[in-house]
């Protein structure tokens, strides 16, 4: 447990470095949602009923680009070897990787989700799910990128296999994701929409652990 | 269902597909044209590799030890 | 069973006598079923002569997922036992997998225009299949970008393993969901709802993708078969030849 502890705080504090990925990703997120308004034209009505789609939209090509060093660089200076060799299971390695990961991109874009949702002018009704459902979501992402990252570990230019890898993976997510802000905003109640969410997390948990270790082993062999 | 049985159309009603042929004819077309491509892709590639592989066995062929 | 014709040697030896029968079939069943199709069929009463479409339509479907099956099924032998054959097996079928939905796609456009009035919705069978096409393209880059092909073979098997998720939610979305796409009408519990006229065109060009795909399936995995060999060969020639010029350039020395 101490040893998974200071994999997660390891990892925490590497991505607040220069170079790391946290403040990064969320820069992104804001700027290109930003540029989204710039784009399609500024009507606040179109700009209301696109906002949880386009926020979701973003938050999945966020967790993409900051997905393809999740392993990267450990894995070039062997501290993944190392990781692999010491006492955690593989499998643990992953998780807590993941674990960072999310704590870093996933849990402030939820934070700022509301801030988007403002500048596009979402429904009132819409907040709630919205962060609830991205709450519910973003660690699906996590976990799916995190197989995509370890199949792609060894390659130099993998990010743009990763995208090719997980988008399609990516997309039930998205589509109930965003469902449950659309549905709370058209009245037909998020509940249902949520509860796959979280149904997609726990199945990406338990499919994408075993997966991403075996393949990490792979590389790592 | 069916309307009966239309063994031998005349032409010009077949061609014309009831009025449906901009859909029907493309999608054939495009199945032909695939499935084509698919049968000619296997052919070609299995061609250039058997050459390759002929090429290197008498490229190999000189040392005794990989018969 | 596995162990029977999971020997390559074998394996090719069959397969160079069986191949040349399914491709017979394959033409046989195809000139058969296209003119069922096109000549000896109604049109439907409500659709018209557009049921056609069907015809080329739902064996490229089936098949989209049935090679994606195929694939997810011999890359799991492959991950368990460690068999070459498993993942060569896989790596050959992806590309006609790919094509297949390609057609699905296309063709269902091409249906759905004149029935629905529109070329595409984002619909759950039609987005499912989508993402098909997206797994096919994923899985073969993965196997394209890596050198190593031991390496290659064990990411693409985890990747079609991961994206098998997606074959249940093709198959039952029309009963999940609402859609346009109408619902399952050939293999269900009560029994298909279409009429044996135009089952007949349907089974015999069903069976002739089938076919089509299994013979040019196994001539893509006995030139896989060759085109390894060809690899191994052209390294120990290459190191022969590096370990040629080391002499020369011992003996100018």
């Amino acid at each position: 447990m101490t040893a998974f502890l200071a994999l997660v705080r390891r990892d925490v504090m590497l991505s607040f470095r220069i170079g790391g990925g946290a403040v990064l990703g969320l820069v992104f997120f804001l700027t290109v949602g930003a540029l989204m308004p710039l784009g399609i034209g500024p009507e606040p009505q179109l700009l209301s009923k696109i906002a949880p789609g386009l926020i979701w939209v973003l938050a999945v090509l966020t967790a993409l680009l900051t997905l393809d060093r999740l392993f990267q660089a450990d894995f070039e200076d062997g501290s993944l070897d190392q990781l692999a060799l010491g006492q955690l299971p593989l499998w643990l390695v992953v998780l807590g990787k993941v674990l960072a990961h999310w704590l870093t991109t996933g849990l402030p874009l939820c934070l700022f989700a509301p801030l988007m949702g403002v500048l596009f002018g979402l429904a009132p009704e819409g907040y709630w799910p919205l962060v609830l459902g991205l709450l519910l979501g973003t660690p699906a992402l996590s976990l799916t990128g995190a197989m995509g990252a370890a199949l792609t570990v060894a390659l130099r230019r993998g990010g743009l296999l990763l995208s090719l890898i997980v988008l399609p993976l990516y997309i039930p997510v998205l589509i109930f994701g965003a469902g449950s802000a659309i549905m709370a905003v058209d009245g037909l109640g998020a509940d249902g929409a949520l509860m796959m969410v979280s149904a997609l997390s726990l199945f990406s948990l338990v499919v994408s652990l075993p997966l991403s270790a075996l393949s990490l082993k792979t590389h790592l062999s | 269902m069916a309307q009966g049985r239309r063994v031998m159309p005349d032409p010009g009603n077949f061609f014309d597909m009831g009025g449906y042929a901009a859909f029907v004819w493309p999608a054939y077309g495009v199945s032909l044209v695939v499935l084509c491509a698919l049968v000619a892709g296997t052919l070609i590639r299995r061609r250039r590799v058997l050459r390759q592989l002929a090429a290197l066995e008498r490229a190999a062929g000189n040392s005794p030890e990989n018969q | 069973m596995i162990q029977r014709f999971a020997n390559p040697k074998r394996f090719d030896a069959i397969a160079r006598r069986v191949a040349p029968v399914m491709a017979v079939a394959a033409a046989a069943c195809l000139a058969w079923g296209v003119w069922l199709a096109l000549f000896d069929s109604p049109p439907d009463f409500r659709q018209g002569d557009t049921v056609r479409i069907m015809y080329v339509h739902v064996p490229a479907a089936w098949m989209a997922s049935a090679v994606y099956v195929l694939i997810a099924v011999a890359s799991a032998v492959s991950l368990i036992f460690r068999h070459p054959l498993a993942d060569v097996a896989a790596r050959a079928a992806a590309p006609f997998g790919l094509a297949f939905t390609f057609l699905a796609l296309v063709t269902g456009s091409l249906w759905g225009k004149p029935m629905w009035g529109t070329w595409w919705v984002w619909d759950a069978r039609l987005t499912s299949v989508l993402v098909l096409f997206f797994l096919y393209a994923g899985y073969i880059a993965v196997w394209q970008a890596m050198e190593d092909t031991q390496k290659a073979a064990r990411a693409a098997a985890i990747l079609a393993l991961a994206g098998s998720v997606n074959i249940p939610i093709i198959r039952f979305s029309v009963d999940w969901w609402n859609s346009l796409h109408q619902p399952a009408s050939v293999f269900r519990a009560e029994g298909p709802t279409i009429d044996s006229s135009m089952l007949w065109p349907l089974g015999v060009m069903a069976l002739a993708y089938t076919f089509l795909f299994a013979a040019l399936w196994l001539y893509a995995i006995r030139t896989e078969i060759a085109a390894r060999r060809a690899r191994t060969l052209a390294m120990m020639v290459a190191s022969r030849d590096e370990a040629a010029d080391g002499t020369g350039e011992a003996r100018h020395a």
